[in-house]
């Protein structure tokens, strides 16, 4: 084994990998859409397992309520107010300098992410909404370019791989993004480190393989698993798409990637406001997402609207019937689109 | 009798264990479990009684065929489980 290897030794003697499969990491490219609990996860894996070009996008900054799952960054991260993707990839040159680490600090959207999938392999969801997840499953059904979906909440996760025009893609599995309000998102259940290592780990295997040139090792499976009650089950999703009539990738749909569904942000101009629309109009219960959100704030309600003021960010955000929110507290789209994401849903 | 698992992000909110019950198919088994835990409704099946295009149920690992009516068997051994895509990450 030549010197250049010798950091991947252990992984080249397991049989399933071997030096061959080893070059093949070294020369693939891997983009890591989120690099939150799951994307710092992936990322760290790809990125010690020698994966040779990785390019992670996201939007957001580090929090101190990041690091109890963000396994990359630390406390001077917070200090220093650095946006995720920069912290991350200063880590992850600390722990490989051999490989190439390329962060962008963007939010994803339908402009942005053709230009973030140039040359790349494969996509890897990071992300914490379903409204970019739309958007990734539509550029790599128009790319033909393989990614791997995962979510998680509070100790329970999912992941699957899709590969464009041959397997079931995330539409197949879930028609529509739920409602605003209608699920739970990690600030109203929570989450569980554990939990984000498991799934990140069960998607890493997939890009493992994957990028070793080893396709038809992937398993057309959505793995469900639940680290606190021990549960992992395996759905067989090989004839989903078959049976699904999918209007995206049977149907050449693409409405997130063409920009027809996507939150509309826009800044309110000297209220420090930005009022943010859902991808879709629907009728929020609004008794309902305040019980939820008693544990975030101080919440108020009345028949039109509901206000939560947050108690640990100096933001105050308003939630109308049909779903729109005016987020008091910021006059950036990106940061006031990840308050809707982390309180209301995607 | 069929052994019906909804996903564990519905249970937070609302009471709905897995539980055991009559029925030859996914709906028979689901209406069942409607009458004991009637705001489970809601959140799986929409006012036409289709499955939500957000939810998806897969039967002893296989995804159901018929979404409208669920008309899908299910034997006296069987999972139904009941999954929502998850936003977190």
């Amino acid at each position: 084994m030549s010197s250049e290897l010798e950091r991947y030794s252990r992984q080249i003697r397991f049989s399933g990998l071997s030096e061959e499969g080893q070059r093949k990491l070294l020369n693939s490219r891997v983009l890591i859409c989120g690099c939150g609990a799951l994307g710092t996860v992936l990322a760290e894996t790809l990125t010690r397992a020698g994966v040779g070009y990785l390019r992670i996008a996201d939007r957001d900054f580090v929090e101190l309520s990041n690091l109890q799952r963000q396994v990359l960054f630390d406390e001077e991260d917070i200090a220093s107010h650095q946006p995720k993707a920069i912290a991350a990839a200063e880590k992850l040159r600390r722990i490989n300098s051999e490989i190439t680490i390329d962060p962008h600090v963007v939010d994803i959207d339908h402009t942005t992410i053709r230009p973030l999938m140039e040359g790349i392999d494969l996509v890897l969801d990071g992300t914490d909404n379903f409204e970019i997840r739309f958007l990734i499953n539509d550029a790599c059904l128009e790319t033909g370019t393989p990614w791997v979906y995962a979510g998680v909440i509070g100790s329970h996760g999912q992941t699957m791989p899709i590969f464009p025009h041959e397997s079931a893609c995330l539409r197949c599995l879930i028609g529509e993004i739920p409602d605003a309000g209608s699920a739970e998102t990690c600030e109203t259940a929570g989450v569980l480190g554990p939990a984000v290592n498991v799934v990140s780990s069960l998607s890493a295997v997939t890009a493992l393989k994957l990028l070793s040139g080893q396709k038809e090792l992937v398993p057309l499976k959505l793995m469900i698993v639940d680290v606190w009650e021990g549960s992992l089950r395996s759905m067989d999703v090989s004839s989903l798409r078959d049976q699904s009539s999918c209007p995206a990738c049977q149907g050449g749909e693409r409405l997130w990637l063409s920009g027809e569904r996507g939150s509309q942000s826009t800044v309110l101009c000297g209220r420090n406001s930005v009022q943010v629309a859902p991808p879709h109009k629907g009728e929020l219960n609004l008794p309902e997402l305040a019980e939820r959100l008693r544990t975030a704030g101080e919440v108020s309600l009345n028949r039109y609207l509901l206000r939560l003021t947050l108690r640990d960010e100096e933001f105050e955000i308003t939630v109308f019937r049909d779903g729109r929110a005016i987020i008091r507290g910021t006059d950036e789209l990106a940061t006031a689109r990840t308050l809707y994401s982390r309180y209301i849903g995607s | 009798m069929p052994r019906v698992v909804f996903t564990p992000n519905l249970l937070r909110h609302l009471d709905c264990p897995p539980t055991r019950t009559e029925g030859n198919s996914v709906r028979e088994a689901l209406e069942a479990v409607f009458v004991q835990h009637h705001q489970l409704r809601g959140y799986i099946v929409d006012d036409q009684s289709h499955l939500r295009q957000h939810v998806n149920i897969f039967v002893d690992g296989q995804p159901v065929y018929d979404r409208e009516h669920l008309s899908d068997a299910v034997g006296a051994d069987s999972e139904i489980y009941v999954m929502q895509a998850l936003s977190g990450g």
